[in-house]
């Protein structure tokens, strides 16, 4: 039901998709997995990402700053319209400013509990983990994957050219 | 040491002084006049090509996101919004079907299956062509003047943008009403600023360019 709802609610923050792959490309990830290839500290990083929740898709851009242990970003869609800001450390993750219609308890908490995975990864974790796991698709790229709820975000590095 | 502290002192003054535009409250013959001069330019406009320049002001990383592309417009109600740099993405208006596209992933939306999506895709519209926007029902409309140009700032009346947004600003020509640039804030603080540049107005669009 959880899992149902939290569909429904990604689904909101755009739209149905044509089509839906369920095929995890990429390999077993090595850590570390925040390389400087993948972040760089102290500056904006901006990735590309596409988070799919069953057959529905959404995709945004991720703008992220690491200083010292923690982390702050932000998930925009193209437009500039925010979908919510977030901070990570060792401790905690929080979301903040979420958009109203992603704006629920168990929304915030599974997001919550992704980014915590994802950017902690390099000291608590293996990559592969029952729950979550995380496949490199390029030096730049990777995919998390939330196997409980069968939700995937895919970053991919943007390079800005200014 | 004083005398480049001095200078530099000067020079920041005079920067903010030719940057800063002051605005005034428009008196009421002032509002029908610009709100007459938005809808002749929006009724006049047959189509519209554009580079535009969309500036993403964060507040919490407290840094900022530039993105560029193309724009196609055709009356009544066809848009081509295209994101060249720094990624590619495409924003497709054809009547009630929109098209978004990032990479290989393609969405097709009906506007009638989504509230929100039918205000955002009038904001666009008006926003690019001035169309049914000063005597909109969604907004309460201030009007201001500055020696360059018309602000209206629009405070959302409607759930669904006030939502997403807590006011939106438009920067209209004096001298024939289009829209230059729209400034959308919001809740956190957070600003997007689109400027509209190149314009070209009334020239050939075909209609192969809203077909995806």
């Amino acid at each position: 039901m959880k899992s149902l709802l939290i569909n429904l609610s990604l689904l909101l923050l755009l739209t149905a998709c044509t089509s839906g792959k369920t095929l995890i490309p990429g390999g077993p990830l090595s850590l570390p997995l925040w390389t400087s290839t993948i972040v760089q500290d102290s500056v904006k990083n901006t990735y590309h990402v596409t988070l799919q929740a069953g057959k529905n898709q959404f995709t945004g851009i991720c703008l992220l700053k690491k200083s010292g242990d923690r982390w702050n970003g932000s998930l925009i869609n193209e437009f500039g319209i925010k979908a919510f800001d977030f901070t990570s450390n060792e401790e905690s993750t929080h979301l903040q400013h979420t958009i109203t219609f992603l704006d629920k308890w168990y929304i915030r908490r599974t997001i919550e509990q992704d980014l915590h995975y994802l950017f902690n990864i390099d000291t608590k974790g293996t990559g592969n983990e029952k729950k979550r796991y995380i496949r490199r698709k390029s030096p730049t790229s990777f995919i998390l994957v939330n196997q409980t709820h069968h939700i995937q975000y895919t970053f991919d590095k943007i390079t800005e050219t200014e | 040491m004083l005398k480049t502290y001095l200078f530099t002192l000067i020079l920041s003054l005079l920067t903010c002084m030719t940057s800063a535009q002051t605005y005034h409250k428009a008196s009421t013959a002032e509002e029908k006049q610009i709100s007459e001069k938005v809808a002749a330019n929006a009724s006049s406009m047959k189509t519209m090509t554009c580079n535009f320049e969309q500036t993403k002001e964060l507040s919490f990383l407290n840094d900022k996101s530039i993105s560029k592309g193309l724009l196609f417009y055709k009356r009544p109600n066809k848009i081509r919004w295209e994101y060249k740099h720094p990624y590619s993405y495409l924003f497709i208006m054809n009547g009630e079907k929109v098209i978004l596209q990032s990479g290989n992933n393609k969405n097709e939306i009906n506007l009638n299956s989504s509230k929100q999506f039918q205000q955002i895709s009038k904001i666009i519209l008006g926003g690019v062509s001035g169309n049914g926007l000063t005597d909109s029902k969604d907004f309460h409309i201030l009007f201001f003047i500055s020696n360059e140009d018309y602000k209206l700032q629009m405070q959302p009346l409607k759930k669904e943008i006030k939502n997403l947004f807590t006011q939106i600003n438009l920067f209209v020509n004096k001298t024939d009403g289009s829209i230059n640039k729209v400034e959308m804030i919001e809740k956190t603080g957070d600003k997007t600023i689109i400027s509209f540049l190149s314009i070209k107005r009334n020239t050939t669009v075909n209609d192969e360019v809203f077909a995806h």
